[in-house]
């Protein structure tokens, strides 16, 4: 009898050492890799692209689903954002060379204002590029943003298979087109 | 007081034990139902604090969604806050912001390594008890007692959230690594986060956002450093264009703070001419 309380006892005592440590290896890893969780980038890679439609910083609307089929370029930028300014023309030089290739350039006009997204889109010449505005920064949440610039290429099954965290270069956008084009 | 009317002393005893046993397991059935219950039926408030404390802001050094006050992080509590509304479980919602950051927006560690065998000893011991009861008591009435006994005791662990986090992991898809461009240091030099941002804003002249910005980014900034330092003199300079009565007050918290700042005689100049 004495044996089974001891028993009892002796496993309750070990399973809360067991609690003990899970909780405290929790604890312990929770803080350690918080530096290192900084500037983390999209989990989104390799899968379907969240749905992206509403209204454009110049008018009208502008859906992702429209593009099915083809190979999509989609920005995430704002009108306040220094490198922004410096990459919008990149894209609108882009936009222009891929036109016969059927890759198609969508934008995400992110916590900004109509009237200033508007002129950034006027002075860096990204007029032929609609840009969806998100004036709450929700769609950026949905595309795993964490800042601005951010870029992402869709395939043509509509999967994400390119992403940049900063100002995106030539170079480094036909890196990730034209084999998407290829295919 | 006779043999026979009140059995031998192995008997009482084992009748004793019984009802002990049995009361014991009674009460953490009950508590792990208990516990099970009223964790169904927290508020919206509580539900999403359970969420956004078990996320890591993304563009901070440790702390959760609930506690920082960068930009990102209220953006991200007001997307949970929406979700959870529209009738998500807790769980869909970290779902949903695993599978846009990765895994490593999750505060609990991953299961792997030594987290892996911490994780799996309490259910290694649970296993161990029953089996060790079930032993003692022998065939019949043991192997019930002993699977009664791990039951009981995984309904506390699960109800107190202990054993929670072993079962969830489960659900969340595995990690996607993030292209080696967006990753590398040069091209998070590149963006725009935080004081930069604010900075950015106030320099085309969108106070508005700078301020909120720069408050952010003192928040989720350690008190005192030089990064805190900046985001102190954004907000300042961000209120003194808006015309807000506090910007003196930020900008001489400011001097204060950082009498040798290569801005701090731009700011005294300013605040000297009003």
């Amino acid at each position: 009898m004495r044996r089974l309380l001891i028993t009892v006892l002796a496993v309750a005592a070990l399973a809360g050492l067991g609690t003990t440590l899970t909780r405290a290896l929790t604890d312990g890893d929770g803080s350690a890799s918080g530096a290192d969780g900084a500037q983390q980038s999209t989990g989104l890679l390799d899968r379907p692209a969240p749905s992206l439609s509403g209204p454009t910083v110049m008018g009208g609307t502008a859906a992702l689903s429209r593009y099915r089929g083809k190979v999509v370029v989609v920005s995430i930028w704002a009108s306040w954002c220094a490198p922004c300014r410096a990459e919008l023309p990149v894209l609108a030089a882009a936009h222009d060379r891929y036109r016969p290739s059927q890759v198609a350039f969508l934008g995400i006009a992110t916590r900004d204002s109509r009237s200033g997204a508007r002129t950034m889109v006027t002075r860096t010449g990204l007029t032929g590029v609609p840009s969806i505005l998100d004036t709450d920064g929700s769609i950026a949440i949905d595309w795993g943003a964490t800042g601005v610039p951010e870029t992402f290429v869709v395939d043509r099954a509509g999967r994400i298979r390119a992403h940049r965290v900063g100002a995106i270069t030539a170079h480094w956008l036909d890196d990730a087109v034209r084999p998407l084009v290829a295919r | 007081m006779t043999h026979d009317a009140t059995g031998s002393r192995p008997d009482r005893g084992r009748r004793l034990a019984r009802i002990l046993l049995a009361t014991l397991l009674l009460v953490a059935v009950a508590i792990g139902l208990w516990n099970a219950h009223s964790n169904a039926d927290r508020s919206l408030a509580a539900r999403l604090d359970s969420v956004t404390s078990g996320l890591r802001c993304p563009t901070c050094s440790g702390q959760s969604v609930a506690d920082s006050e960068s930009d990102l992080a209220r953006r991200m509590r007001a997307v949970a806050a929406e979700q959870l509304a529209a009738g998500r479980t807790p769980d869909q919602v970290k779902t949903y912001f695993v599978q846009r950051y990765g895994r490593q927006v999750l505060l609990d560690p991953p299961l792997s390594g030594l987290g892996l065998v911490a994780r799996l000893v309490p259910f290694v011991l649970l296993v161990a008890g029953g089996v060790i009861i079930a032993r003692r008591l022998g065939r019949r009435r043991g192997i019930l007692t002993g699977a009664v006994f791990t039951l009981g005791l995984s309904a506390v662990l699960v109800g107190t959230g202990v054993l929670g986090p072993v079962i969830r992991q489960s659900a969340y898809p595995p990690p996607t690594l993030p292209a080696g461009a967006a990753a590398s240091p040069t091209a998070s030099a590149q963006r725009t986060t935080g004081t930069h941002a604010a900075l950015e804003a106030l320099q085309s002249g969108d106070a508005r956002t700078a301020e909120r910005e720069a408050r952010g980014e003192l928040s989720s900034a350690r008190h005192g450093s030089r990064r805190w330092q900046d985001a102190l003199l954004v907000l300042g300079l961000a209120q003194h264009q808006l015309g807000d009565k506090q910007a003196e007050g930020t900008l001489q918290r400011f001097l204060n703070a950082a009498p040798k700042h290569p801005a701090a005689p731009m700011v005294r100049k300013l605040l000297a001419g009003g």
